[in-house]
């Protein structure tokens, strides 16, 4: 029982579901947050903030993949409690299909995440 | 541009009341999220918390006084003539028949006690303390055993679950139902932390059960026989705390006695768990620092539920799991939620008064006997016996017999339909609110939470409406007397605290109507609206009292304020805390201060729970051939709450309130994942849509609680959600002590329905789910 953030989070990165876990258990990648499933209490409250709709329930059909990936990478990834600075471009990407194929990264996100970008 | 408000409340769906921020936009409720500031839920919510506006805005809420008319119907009548007309009906049936003939049924649910302190100081000016509310039909039995066990009925067990190392969870699913503070994530965190340990009894594989190390799969109805065959084991190894049974306890040894008789494999297997579990039980439970017991329902509701409370409280005694960091203790109270009536008898039905309260399950029984002070007229208010009492058709029945029914309530619920006049009361969050569920220790907390809406046009918060009707009745005192109360109020704390003292005092008649005294006079001086809160002004100052050094710690008074002032500084915190605060702060080894017997031990030999276990007999768990399946009606669910949720829109899943069926027995029936089965038991038939789960015990079947309202679908007609369980259970279902149903086993027996009534339930569900979605 958990929710997971899925693709359409990548390179949007709005971070407003952040604000309202009761239990913090968002974690950071460099263009992506994940939910780590083990602390994730499913009260749901963070699925309607998204602005791109990417936070669904675990009772959804096909979401293997991305339960898989936040499983993985919240172990991987720094814990985040408050919002930090949106993307610049995260509107542009909003609606953008193939994501994850054009740009995941498997890097951490937080202080450095914009250096990397730069790397 | 859109005007968004944060504003801090609290949640009203379960006990726990966690603090939450509503954003309100254009006078409506739109987000929630977690209050961070509450100090007691920190930011937490669960699933259910997000739907309150589901509460808050829908079709049925009530916006005029209604009065039955001849043919049946409703007519709608002003506020005046509603006060005018009931008061002159409360006349002519008190002087008739007295007061013993008034009973508030209700006052409060799981978010909205303010009003209650109201209710209750009218009926007693009338003569009247007869209150049936919920906790007796849930709670009672634990309130006996502490009565005796810890010398009061109101010393009430806390659950330090966030710092013990074992967890033992008996007869609730707290993963979906909650009862203390932030439940997931302290499951979450006992789940992953390998040096503590969770035990869950349960019948059924519940979501809780998933998270344990040992899951009791206990049979239905067997809970004593277990605890029993537990307590025996853990007698016989010597795995009790002498030591603490020495220095803190009396009667041990007429307890170790009857507990040496208890043939233990013989009781484990009525159970159905096997004594190598049982062992395993009891290894945990020895090897355990700090364990603490959360019990609820499953027992309480369950079989044998006064004994299944004492033997679980005797788990905590003998194993010496008590008033230490990470086990059970007592909490204090800012104002107790029900009151301490040992000894006492309720004349027209001959139940003994537990708490205070009366036990829904004799409702019908008050108002239909022959007894000379049987019930003629019931205020109704917060609550819906017409679904939440034992037995629909009787609880009906007896609603309909009565010579004035008044329902205040914030929606048309069954009652109301019921009732001679229907008063609309505004909604939790359109008044200052409060609740009296303050159960934590070594910190206990309370949230005095101001509106964060303005009241529905039409409406009016209950403590105005009891006035109303006080005033109405000559029981409450004019402005000309009350006026120079107020003006000392507006002066000082101190000021009104003198003339409220020498008014009581010179005006005996008053004092049961204190509540509205306070409120017409300290209560238009208080800040934010917040005028409700006036009752805990003596509250405050016993409280401060009582737990002078607690108080002080909470609050973190200056030392050169006397105790004499701290109820003052408490009442003014509480009123200005919309975030809620800790009242008291406690250590652990303070506990003791709470029991109330006069040697402040706990008395474990109770002669009347010892005969009981004495009597307990394996053939009680053995299915009834008549009806062979065990239905707990009222199971906890993922989207149910209470019945103040009308709206079948508030749901994200099981539209219908499904009866949840081990996948085997269904296919015994030859019945189809879905489909339409008809349950009945001695009481009734219902027809409901099943759902297979695998989580369910063979023989097994649970019905949802909170279904059953009618709600107006896409065309106005009023349609039924889901099951009405009560047409099914028997008020002698019930505990002979506290007359608390037996919820949790209810005999029935299952059929596939009719092609007829399966269509016929599809079609209203369908047009239900239609104007949901509409």
């Amino acid at each position: 029982m958990t929710y997971a953030v899925t693709e359409a989070c990548i390179k949007c990165k709005y971070m407003d579901c952040v604000e309202v876990c009761p239990v913090d258990c968002f974690y950071e990648g460099e263009n992506m947050l994940v939910i780590n499933p083990d602390e994730c209490i499913d009260c749901g409250v963070c699925e309607p903030e998204c602005p791109p709709n990417a936070i669904l329930p675990d009772t959804e059909q096909g979401l293997e993949q991305w339960l898989e990936l936040n499983r993985t990478y919240s172990a991987q990834w720094p814990n985040i409690t408050r919002k930090g600075e949106v993307p610049a471009d995260a509107d542009a990407h909003k609606d953008e299909a193939d994501k994850f194929n054009k740009y995941f990264r498997a890097n951490p996100g937080g202080a450095k995440a914009g250096e990397m970008e730069q790397a | 541009m859109s005007d968004v408000q944060w504003h801090k409340t609290a949640c009203n769906l379960c006990y726990v009341n966690c603090g939450i921020e509503v954003a309100i936009e254009n006078d409506r409720m739109g987000k929630i999220r977690g209050d961070r500031s509450n100090p007691k839920s920190q930011g937490y919510l669960c699933n259910k918390a997000a739907r309150i506006p589901y509460y808050v805005h829908h079709k049925d809420r009530l916006t005029t006084p209604l009065r039955r008319r001849a043919d049946g119907g409703f007519e709608p009548i002003d506020w005046d003539t509603a006060v005018a007309e009931i008061a002159e009906r409360v006349r002519q049936i008190h002087a008739a028949h007295g007061g013993q003939s008034f009973a508030l049924y209700g006052g409060g649910g799981q978010g909205n006690h303010a009003g209650g302190a109201y209710v209750t100081g009218l009926l007693r000016a009338l003569g009247s303390r007869n209150t049936f509310n919920a906790l007796a039909q849930e709670k009672t039995g634990d309130f006996w055993v502490n009565g005796r066990m810890f010398g009061g009925q109101n010393c009430h067990t806390a659950e330090d679950v966030h710092h013990c190392d074992l967890l033992f969870v008996l007869g609730c699913n707290p993963w979906v139902a909650h009862g203390f503070p932030n439940a997931r994530d302290h499951l979450n965190r006992i789940r992953k932390d390998s040096a503590r340990k969770l035990i869950v009894v349960d019948p059924r594989r519940t979501e809780t059960a998933e998270l344990a190390d040992l899951h009791l799969a206990v049979r239905p109805g067997a809970d004593a026989f277990l605890l029993a065959a537990l307590l025996a084991t853990l007698v016989r190894r010597g795995a009790i705390d002498r030591a603490f049974i020495e220095a803190h306890t009396v009667g041990f040894e007429a307890v170790r006695d009857a507990l040496l008789r208890v043939p233990v494999e013989e009781w484990a297997a009525a159970a159905d768990i096997s004594s190598a579990d049982v062992d395993r039980c009891a290894d945990m439970i020895q090897a355990a620092k700090a364990m603490v017991v959360r019990v609820e329902l499953g027992i309480q509701q369950g079989v044998n539920s006064t004994l299944n409370s004492y033997l679980e409280k005797l788990l905590i005694m003998l194993t010496g799991h008590f008033g230490r960091k990470g086990t059970n203790q007592l909490h204090t109270w800012l104002a107790p939620l029900w009151g301490n009536s040992q000894g006492k008898v309720y004349a027209p039905t001959g139940d003994e008064v537990i708490g205070g309260l009366l036990p829904p399950n004799s409702f019908p029984r008050a108002v239909l006997s022959d007894h000379p002070e049987r019930l003629r007229a019931v205020f109704v208010d917060s609550s819906n016996p017409a679904n939440t009492a034992a037995d629909t058709m009787e609880a009906e029945r007896a609603l309909r017999a009565l010579e004035l029914l008044v329902v205040v309530d914030v929606a048309m619920t069954e009652t109301a339909a019921l009732a001679h006049y229907v008063l609309p009361a505004s909604s939790q969050y359109e008044k200052t609110e409060f609740t009296l569920f303050n159960f934590e220790f070594p910190d206990n907390f309370f949230h005095v939470r101001p509106a964060v809406l303005a009241p529905l046009p039409g409406t009016m918060a209950e403590p105005e409406i009891y006035s109303r009707l006080a005033r109405a009745l000559g029981i409450l005192p004019g402005d000309n007397v009350l006026g120079p109360l107020r003006a000392a109020a507006a002066r000082s704390l101190p000021e009104f605290d003198r003339a409220f003292g020498a008014f009581m005092k010179d005006n005996p008649a008053a004092q049961p109507a204190a509540a509205l005294v306070l409120y017409n006079t300290l209560g238009s001086t208080l800040p934010d609206g917040t005028g409700v809160a006036a009752v805990l002004w003596p509250a405050a100052q016993a409280c401060a009292r009582r737990n002078p050094t607690a108080v002080r710690r909470a609050l973190d008074v200056p030392p050169d304020v006397p105790d004499a002032r701290l109820g003052e500084k408490l009442f003014e915190a509480l009123v200005r805390s919309p975030q809620g605060m800790a009242f008291t702060r406690h250590d652990y080894e303070e506990v003791w201060s709470l029991v109330e017997t006069s040697d402040r031990k706990v008395h474990l030999a109770i002669p009347e729970m010892l005969d009981w276990l004495g009597r307990l007999d394996v053939a009680q768990t053995r299915p009834d051939p008549e009806f062979p399946f065990v239905l707990a009606a009222g199971q906890r669910r993922m989207f149910n709450a209470n019945q103040i949720f009308r709206d079948p829109a508030w749901r994200r899943n099981d539209p219908d309130g499904a009866l949840m069926v081990n996948p085997d027995d269904l296919a015994s029936l030859e019945a189809t994942d879905g489909a339409w089965l008809a349950v009945q038991s001695k009481r009734g038939r219902i027809v409901v849509r099943c759902q297979a789960d695998v989580s369910m015990r063979r023989g097994q079947l649970a019905l949802p609680h909170g279904f059953g309202q009618a709600y107006p679908s896409a065309d106005g007609t009023r349609l039924v959600n889901g099951p009405r369980a009560n047409l099914l259970t028997a008020g002698d279902n019930r505990d002979p002590i506290a007359g608390t149903p037996y919820h949790k086993n209810v005999p029935v027996r299952l059929a596939k329905a009719t092609p007829e009534e399966a269509t016929a339930e599809e079609e209203i569900s369908r047009r239900i789910h239609a104007a949901v979605a509409a």
